[in-house]
């Protein structure tokens, strides 16, 4: 049996499936016709006339047009249902494959757009749980509202299969207070990053890392600070106007560690004047500060200094490579 | 020998049988398995030739024959059957079943009384 079928598939593949039906019944017609023939031939060399020879032959034979109809029925019934399976299978397979590539369509695109896909689908997914927000209230020394400090922020968040950082800024108003809506998972882990900047005070900053509570409010309570007259000037000693001038970190007199990071430091960097100058008014003498510096058409370059008594003014010199470096 | 009008019709069935038989000797085209039984049962079974054609087909698709383009001994192209493995089976199994029939037929026909009067 499993023989037959073998053998019925083979020649339905070797079969082209426009020559069969042509083959069949020629092969059919001609057996027919050779019956026939031999029929009349005994009858006329027994002494028949050749017409009464070939009425009898017709007779005994029987309907030759029916029976050539049930020989090409039975033999193309193997190859029909080939054909039939072979459209089956094809559009079975067509089918699965459609399914597959639609099931799988982010996975058929290119890394970037499979990636791009995931990741906004994630962002997506988490967004709809990000309930938390970051408020508080910057003040100086006296507790009294200081408005239109810089506040800038740094959510890091673990969606599955992965690690996002995102960037917020947002200025005090007349109370002193801000809020960011919306910003960090609560119930799931987070790290936020704070940092506030405002003109004549202290850069401060704060860290939390929470495994899903909310953020309690924070208040920054910023001291005031002269103004530190930076001069930036290239290799060759001449001043650069237009250098870009980002405060990045403020290690104070207690040792406490405040920090901006490069991410969220948009909304506060300065551009030095035509004689080179910018004056950061975020550090008091004494702190270590670390500053980032990028001359124009250049990389950034960090440098270092102790914040000197008020009323001196510190030049740096910058390197003036295309790949910036740093000193 | 019997006249014409006494041919017997050939019994449902067995069609099959008598063209396997007819191949056991060797190959054999339609019409020859036709003259085969029509001699070999002294023209007794009426089997309308064309009948066989059908029969034939029918065999080749089970795998009891296999069929070849030959020629003829009258220098004709013709299309010869012959037996395979599976079809000598079968035709062991026709047969056995044949004769089980016809003793079988034969019990009844033997057993006293209720003898038919001839008219």
């Amino acid at each position: 049996m499993i023989r037959r079928w073998l053998i019925a598939v083979a020649e339905y593949l070797r079969t082209p499936p426009s020559a069969l039906p042509r083959e069949i019944g020629a092969s059919v017609t001609e057996e027919i016709k050779f019956h026939l023939h031999e029929a009349v031939q005994e009858q006329v060399e027994d002494g028949v006339p050749e017409a009464a020879a070939h009425r009898a032959a017709s007779a005994r034979f029987g309907d030759a047009g029916k029976v050539a109809a049930d020989c090409y029925s039975l033999a193309v019934a193997d190859q029909i249902l080939c054909h039939r399976v072979h459209l089956l299978l094809t559009a079975v397979l067509a089918i699965a494959l459609g399914a597959y590539w639609a099931a799988q369509r982010p996975a058929g695109a290119g890394v970037a757009d499979r990636m791009e896909a995931a990741t906004a689908g994630t962002l997506a997914e988490e967004h709809d749980a990000w309930t938390g927000d970051i408020s508080g209230q910057v003040v100086n020394e006296r507790a009294e509202p200081i408005r239109g400090a810089h506040v800038l922020a740094v959510v890091k968040t673990w969606p599955p299969n992965g690690y996002r950082q995102q960037a917020y800024m947002t200025t005090s108003g007349p109370d002193g207070r801000f809020t960011i809506a919306d910003v960090y998972p609560v119930g799931r882990q987070y790290e936020v990053q704070i940092a506030t900047v405002a003109d004549r005070r202290t850069l401060q900053s704060s860290y939390f890392s929470s495994e899903g509570e909310s953020l309690e409010p924070v208040v920054f309570r910023l001291e005031p600070t002269p103004p530190l007259e930076l001069r930036i000037e290239g290799a060759d000693g001449m001043t650069v106007e237009g250098a870009e001038v980002v405060p990045h970190r403020r290690l104070d007199s207690r040792g406490q560690d405040h920090l901006v990071y490069f991410q969220s430091a948009d909304p506060i960097i300065q551009r030095t004047n035509e004689a080179g100058i910018v004056r950061l008014t975020c550090y008091r003498p004494g702190d270590r500060a670390a500053i980032y510096i990028r001359l124009p058409n250049r990389e950034w370059q960090t440098r270092e200094i102790t914040v000197p008594p008020s009323g001196r003014t510190v030049v740096l010199k910058m390197n003036q490579r295309k790949d910036g470096g740093t000193s | 020998m019997p006249a014409r009008h006494e041919r017997a019709e050939l019994l449902q069935g067995t069609l099959d049988m008598l063209i396997l038989k007819s191949l056991a000797s060797g190959p054999q085209h339609g019409y020859g398995v036709a003259r085969w039984i029509k001699s070999t049962t002294r023209d007794v079974l009426s089997v309308e030739e064309g009948s066989l054609y059908p029969a034939l087909h029918r065999m080749q698709r089970r795998g009891w024959i296999k069929a070849e383009w030959g020629q003829s001994e009258s220098n004709r192209r013709a299309k010869y059957y012959r037996l395979t493995r599976a079809g000598r089976a079968q035709l062991r199994r026709e047969i056995d079943a044949w004769e089980r029939l016809v003793q079988a037929v034969s019990l009844v026909l033997r057993t006293a009384g209720g003898e038919v009067q001839a008219p």
